[in-house]
């Protein structure tokens, strides 16, 4: 997807009908952005049930506020911005003792990979996930926007309630703190 | 080096940049003699690399039916709808209470110098009656305002309270919304 470029969002025909409280209609927006919106609240709380529950929370509030949307941004921008603020809401009430030490998603994401992918691959992609856990919960959630639900800077801005400026900074921060945690977890011969 | 910094941002965007081409000369210059940041390059593509191949992790459980069971106990709120009683009431009571204030002070609203001839009032209330058709004094002036302000304050206080009651989670989205800026604030200060 190129990013920047106003396109149109293809959910726009089921949120239409969901406005008008259509079930089936929210049933397939939750279908085609359940993966993402669970990634996001999994980066958020690092807990996978807490992230399970708080991503039906968010479908219910979104559901509550759909009537409300009034089309100034796109449906996705407006989702993931319930989506955040439901987690971080939730993850101030528990503090960091909602996270799990294990990354699940590292192994769950594991076994989505093809049987020949290389051992290097594998690596890589498990060493990704140690360090995006080492990162500030802030900086989680902007590479998550960023690189795993596609959003734009202004996308992610209006997502997150920031300035533009914050997010590229938040952004730029977090690739450098990344690169550092990589470079760390590195095999060294 | 000292003006490693200068090309800090150069730097980022270049390792973010879909091209190896260099174009800026003076960056191209800085980075052929300088390894930290040519390092510091590596370190950033290599994480972009990475992070561009990032996968999304499967879902546990499919969340469409217990999303949709957890709708159906909600039913949707219309666009448009009355504010419920706990605003309306007392915004109606605060607007009732200026108005009254300011047709008292602004018009010059007066009492009748004297009641109805039909209205006889027994005699064991008319020196209550007669105490209010005085002139209000200094204190009497001080009670009367006190009153009204404190009228004033209460109902706005309580219609308030109520409203954003019944509007808890635009609250919630509001608090961190506004916490979320104080942290990028600080973050800000802190560069």
């Amino acid at each position: 997807m190129q990013r920047g470029t106003v396109v149109q969002d293809p959910l726009d025909v089921w949120v239409a009908r969901a406005r008008d409280g259509d079930h089936d209609a929210f049933g397939e927006i939750v279908r085609h952005t359940q993966t993402q919106v669970y990634n996001l609240a999994y980066q958020i709380l690092r807990n996978p049930q807490e992230a399970e529950d708080l991503a039906q929370v968010a479908y219910v509030r979104a559901w509550r506020a759909l009537p409300n949307f009034r089309g100034d941004s796109r449906f996705s921008t407006w989702l993931y911005r319930i989506v955040t603020n439901t987690c971080l809401n939730r993850r101030r009430q528990l503090g960091r003792s909602v996270e799990l030490g294990d990354d699940h998603l590292a192994l769950a994401a594991d076994g989505q990979l093809q049987p020949e992918s290389s051992v290097i691959e594998r690596q890589t992609r498990r060493e990704l996930w140690s360090a995006v856990g080492e990162l500030p919960e802030r900086y989680r959630t902007v590479l998550t926007l960023f690189y795993q639900a596609q959003l734009s800077y202004d996308d992610i801005a209006a997502s997150l309630t920031l300035p533009l400026g914050t997010v590229k900074a938040q952004l730029s921060r977090a690739r450098r703190a990344l690169a550092r945690l990589l470079e760390r977890d590195e095999p060294h011969e | 080096m000292s003006n490693c910094r200068t090309y800090h941002d150069r730097i980022a965007e270049l390792a973010t940049a879909t091209t190896d081409s260099i174009s800026d000369l003076a960056l191209q210059q800085h980075l052929a003699q300088c390894p930290s940041c040519r390092a510091e390059l590596a370190r950033l593509r290599r994480a972009e690399t990475v992070l561009r191949a990032w996968p999304l992790a499967p879902l546990p459980h499919d969340l469409v039916a217990p999303v949709m069971a957890r709708i159906a106990r909600y039913p949707t709120e219309p666009g448009w709808q009355w504010l419920p009683w706990t605003v309306w009431v007392p915004a109606l009571a605060i607007t009732i209470t200026i108005g009254t204030v300011l047709a008292a002070n602004l018009v010059g609203l007066k009492l009748p110098e004297s009641a109805p001839a039909a209205l006889t009032l027994p005699p064991a209330t008319m020196p209550i009656m007669a105490s209010l058709r005085q002139p209000l004094g200094a204190a009497g002036r001080d009670l009367f305002w006190a009153i009204w302000f404190g009228l004033f304050f209460t109902l706005a206080g309580v219609g308030v309270s109520l409203g954003l009651m019944s509007r808890q989670s635009q609250l919630d989205d509001l608090t961190a919304d506004l916490r979320e800026r104080w942290e990028a604030l600080r973050e800000t200060a802190r560069l």
